[in-house]
């Protein structure tokens, strides 16, 4: 359902127009993909947007605020430029959030790419003792066995592979974790609204006009 | 035998499979700059050449980005589209450089010519949709960074194709 | 794959060397630094490579991308816009609205509030450094292009 929601919501977000909205709304996303699941670097996402609005600002649109020697540095560029990497970082988000190893797909696909995981189970399970030398040796033992004998590697968990398989055969797809409804549909529907908000919304630099007109 | 279509569908599982495996290690290696990859998740497609007919290679190459895209979590992303067509370039240059190259031609020259192709197609993307003319500073970094690791990851491919028991054990593709 | 095309044959082996076992001794990661390239094949494509590497940093030196731009002072502000992208601006000044057009014939004022007009009748400029200007209400465009676009 994760996945269905998430995808609902990916055009209305790709397609906001407002800077500050999709801002707000990747912060969003990575608050839910923490919660959903788990581990979340920061700063890749944050040194992403940064690199990205930087570079924009290289091609001035709109009011100067600043200048470093003679290039000027204008609020569209800086809006255009946060806008970008808000929805680069909240793709990458909605990604995290929409899929998980236990989807699968159905039919000779889904037991292909089921063979394939096992395989990277098996290879990632396969101990590799550096202290004992000659690494490259020992990775190509592993993967001589891994791929020639699967019987005699450690198996990974044996129990969740079964149950995996089990899944598989009886109905061609596993089962999905389920998450309340509610969320759910705020997740899919919250998005399109803020669209249509959007389409309101003031750029930054009539934000900043306003509150300039706005002083005494 | 990977003449055998079993065989080949297993030997293209198991790359498959090491592709995810190599991808996972590059995420765990700290970079300067997010974007900027050294393409481990090539030396298995690397290695296919020799073992794999093209379509086989064609479609390890679609699933090493669609595996990349899905296990990340980048699947509904500007970088997944990037790294899908870099992927794409990269394949139909290394197959065509190892077409034209023949004997002439080893997995060093396959790779440099893969890279290449990923980076310029991933720079032209960048410029329409990400960096804009801002992109023309990023050019000589990517292209350099592309050659130096394109070189060492194909001089390791080649290692592990001379050296490897395993890979010995597999064959010549008819 | 066809005949002439990429061989298994491992890269590095000289012609009259048999492919048969591994070395005895334990295996490298990376071969030794006079094997980098182990054919001729691979020296060509790495010049391409290195050709195209230095096209790019020519590249760098051209497209500036602050290029071709208007600059607008209206007062204390300032505005930059790129020269040929279509728009219609703005921009206030102290008795009113001037309606500025960029587009890929140059700048022009196609309306200020003053009593003249004499900016309106300016027309479009495109060349580098010209201004046009709405001296009453103080809004002046100016032309600024790369060396690239300069004509003089």
């Amino acid at each position: 359902m994760l996945f269905w929601a998430a995808l609902a919501a990916y055009p209305a977000f790709v397609f906001q127009p407002s800077a500050i909205l999709v801002l707000g709304e990747a912060v969003a996303f990575c608050v839910i993909a923490k919660r959903v699941r788990g581990r979340l670097r920061i700063l890749p996402a944050v040194a992403m947007v940064a690199g990205i609005a930087l570079f924009n600002l290289l091609a001035p649109v709109g009011r100067v605020f600043a200048r470093i020697g003679e290039v000027p540095l204008t609020i569209g560029a800086l809006e255009l430029g946060l806008r970008k990497g808000a929805i680069l970082a909240g793709m990458v988000q909605l990604s995290r959030i929409a899929v998980s190893r236990d989807l699968r797909l159905p039919g000779k696909t889904g037991s292909f790419l089921a063979k394939v995981f096992h395989y990277f189970d098996l290879i990632t399970a396969f101990p590799i003792k550096p202290k004992e030398g000659n690494l490259i040796a020992q990775i190509d033992d592993a993967i001589m066995r891994v791929y020639n004998d699967e019987a005699l590697c450690p198996k990974p968990d044996a129990q969740r592979l079964e149950g995996l398989e089990k899944d598989t055969q009886a109905t061609g797809v596993i089962p999905i974790q389920t998450r309340p409804r509610i969320a759910l549909f705020l997740l899919a529907v919250i998005p399109w609204a803020l669209l249509l908000l959007g389409r309101i919304t003031p750029s930054l630099e009539e934000l900043l006009r306003s509150a300039e007109s706005l002083r005494p | 035998m990977p003449a055998e279509r079993d065989d080949s569908v297993k030997l293209l599982a198991f790359l498959s499979a090491l592709c995810l495996f190599m991808s996972t290690l590059e995420y765990a290696i700290p970079k300067p700059l997010p974007f900027l990859r050294i393409g481990l998740a090539n030396a298995p497609i690397l290695l296919a050449f020799g073992k794999l007919p093209p379509r086989r290679i064609v479609q390890l190459s679609a699933l090493k980005a669609l595996l990349q895209g899905f296990v990340s979590g980048t699947f509904l992303s500007y970088v997944f589209v990037f790294s899908a067509a870099g992927t794409a370039a990269a394949c139909g240059a290394m197959l065509f450089v190892a077409w034209i190259g023949g004997d002439r031609v080893s997995r060093v020259g396959i790779s440099l010519g893969g890279a290449l192709a990923s980076n310029a197609v991933q720079l032209l993307l960048s410029r329409l949709f990400l960096f804009g003319a801002g992109t023309a500073y990023l050019a000589p970094i990517v292209f350099g960074l592309g050659i130096v690791s394109s070189l060492l990851l194909g001089a390791v491919a080649e290692q592990a194709a001379t050296q490897s028991l395993w890979y010995r054990s597999l064959g010549v593709e008819p | 794959m066809t005949e002439g095309s990429f061989r298994a044959s491992p890269g590095g082996r000289r012609q009259g060397e048999e492919g048969g076992e591994p070395p005895k001794r334990a295996p490298r990661l990376l071969p030794r630094l006079g094997r980098l390239l182990p054919k001729r094949g691979d020296l060509i494509v790495l010049f391409i490579s290195v050709l195209i590497f230095a096209a790019s940093i020519a590249l760098v030196g051209n497209e500036r991308p602050s290029s071709d731009t208007v600059t607008l002072k209206a007062g204390h502000e300032e505005y930059v816009y790129p020269l040929g992208e279509d728009r219609i601006l703005k921009i206030e000044g102290p008795i009113g609205e001037t309606i500025v057009k960029i587009d890929a014939g140059g700048v022009r004022f196609i309306d200020s509030p003053c009593r003249d007009k004499i900016c309106v009748g300016m027309g479009a400029v495109s060349q580098n450094r010209q201004v046009v200007a709405c001296l009453p209400n103080k809004v002046i465009a100016t032309v600024r292009k790369s060396h690239a676009g300069r004509t003089r």
